[in-house]
């Protein structure tokens, strides 16, 4: 672990609707309230500000733009450039279990399933930039974190039960970095069907950890997709590992996580 | 592999790769994968330039078959290190059995299987097109069976690229597989995939943090 110049302090925590669904921001520095506040706003206005870049849901969102074919791709702005190209890849990386053109070639693109945890890990970026060490940022579920939560102490992220809801079925202790999950509605292979679907329904979820978010999420849908010939592939990644829950509840997790 | 995470610094003076627009057979490669020799031969034919279009066939036993040894242009370019991730995934006693990558142009699927008949799975091993991409070359190989189901899925060639600088990648997490209460004062949050946890999560979340403001 890195050497923390930032001792703890009181936790600051605050949350607010963003991107259809609950921004969580917790601080634990000894820090200046002001100072904490302020970099949380700036995280916040940054969420809102990709927000309306990228929504499906909004008429004047870039995406939107783009798929009504009144926006280039040459054109967009250099964020949602450089999502579809990180998307580009990551399709062809994956074999096209990750995709996000779920309707075919011709059909508009969703890149919400590296979006959302892009933007949080980006965000979340601004906390960093203010001085702050030992945070807490999760966006409807997909966590990054920084430092830790008290000295010597790692974060503990609850996997939710995707068979009970209301459940935790198991937790990640993480350092620093991402944690994001996937299921179903992640899903937006076309490609895979033509796989009788036997792959999308060898797991209930899939949750990722990793450095990124951003990849964390996009790969958490991508070994969704591929079934259990994923939780290797995700293991090629420096720092990545996976932890999938069977439809019957029972685990499987990458070598690495034991 | 390092998965080219992130980088702003990256971002900020990274070509623009978007304003030109993929070619059809760069976002059909995996379709024509899953379409076998035909269609690879179809690909190979379409990326004249790439040395690494190559098809190599060749057949493995158990549900995930990785090709160790197929080569291109001469040189090992499959980890055969790669580890084994889970503990429930069958074993590949195919690994070291050398297969040598044939020309797309003059080899068929079933030919360069032959070469390991003695197999009893059906998975075959594809491998696609070097892809240029701002976030650095990607080759894929695909082990697809005759049903049509991937076998596995291998990144041959990726990117690296800077991590961000407070992670520490050696920091592996921690797996408690117990289950726990949702309101246990230990977890700062939880993860969840969106279809289980729509309100769930959020909900839960407040909770947490009124339960601990």
């Amino acid at each position: 672990m890195q050497p923390r110049a930032n001792s703890h302090g009181s936790p600051v925590r605050r949350a607010r609707h963003v991107m259809g669904t609950t921004a969580s921001i917790h601080v634990h520095d000894a820090a200046p309230q002001e100072l904490v506040e302020r970099a949380i706003d700036e995280v916040l206005v940054e969420l809102d500000r990709l927000e309306a870049m990228f929504s499906t849901y909004r008429e004047d969102s870039e995406i939107s733009r783009v798929n009504r074919g009144v926006l280039h791709l040459g054109d967009c702005s250099r964020e949602v450039t450089e999502v579809l190209d990180a998307c580009t890849w990551l399709e062809q990386a994956s074999n096209g279990a990750f995709d996000i053109r779920p309707q075919g070639l011709e059909g508009p693109i969703d890149p919400a399933g590296f979006v959302k945890g892009w933007a949080a890990e980006r965000a979340s970026a601004a906390l960093a930039r203010c001085g702050l060490e030992h945070w807490y940022v999760s966006v409807g579920g997909d966590i990054i974190v920084s430092g830790s939560p008290a000295s010597g102490e790692r974060w503990r992220i609850g996997i939710a039960n995707p068979i009970r809801p209301g459940e935790i079925i198991a937790s990640l202790d993480v350092e620093g970095g991402a944690v994001a999950t996937s299921g179903t509605a992640e899903r937006g292979a076309h490609l895979w069907d033509a796989r009788s679907g036997a792959a999308a329904e060898e797991f209930a979820s899939v949750t990722v950890s990793g450095p990124s978010l951003a990849w964390a999420d996009a790969f958490a849908t991508t070994v969704f997709v591929m079934g259990e010939a994923g939780i290797e592939w995700v293991s090629q990644f420096d720092g990545y590992h996976a932890v999938a829950i069977r439809p019957d509840g029972t685990l499987l997790a990458s070598a690495a996580l034991g | 592999m390092t998965p080219n995470p992130y980088d702003p610094k990256r971002a900020a003076t990274g070509r623009n790769r978007s304003q030109r627009t993929p070619s059809l057979a760069r976002r059909v490669f995996p379709m024509v994968a899953l379409g076998g020799a035909a269609g690879v031969l179809v690909m190979a034919l379409d990326h004249p330039g790439s040395g690494a279009a190559s098809l190599d066939a060749s057949s493995a036993g158990g549900t995930v078959a990785i090709d160790p040894s197929a080569t291109d242009n001469g040189s090992l370019i499959v980890d055969p290190g790669i580890s084994t991730a889970t503990s429930t995934v069958p074993a590949t006693p195919q690994r070291g059995t050398a297969t040598t990558a044939a020309t797309a142009a003059t080899t068929t699927p079933e030919t360069a299987a032959t070469s390991k008949a003695a197999n009893s799975s059906n998975c075959r091993t594809y491998r696609g097109p070097v892809q240029e991409n701002r976030w650095g070359p990607v080759q894929v190989q695909a082990s697809v069976s005759s049903s049509g189901k991937i076998c596995s899925v291998k990144v041959l060639q990726s990117p690296t690229g800077g991590k961000s600088d407070r992670i520490n990648a050696n920091a592996v997490p921690v797996l408690n597989k117990q289950a726990m209460s949702a309101q246990s004062a230990n977890i700062s949050g939880v993860s969840g995939a969106t279809y289980t946890t729509i309100g769930y999560i959020d909900s839960l979340q407040a909770i947490l943090d009124a339960a601990k403001g």
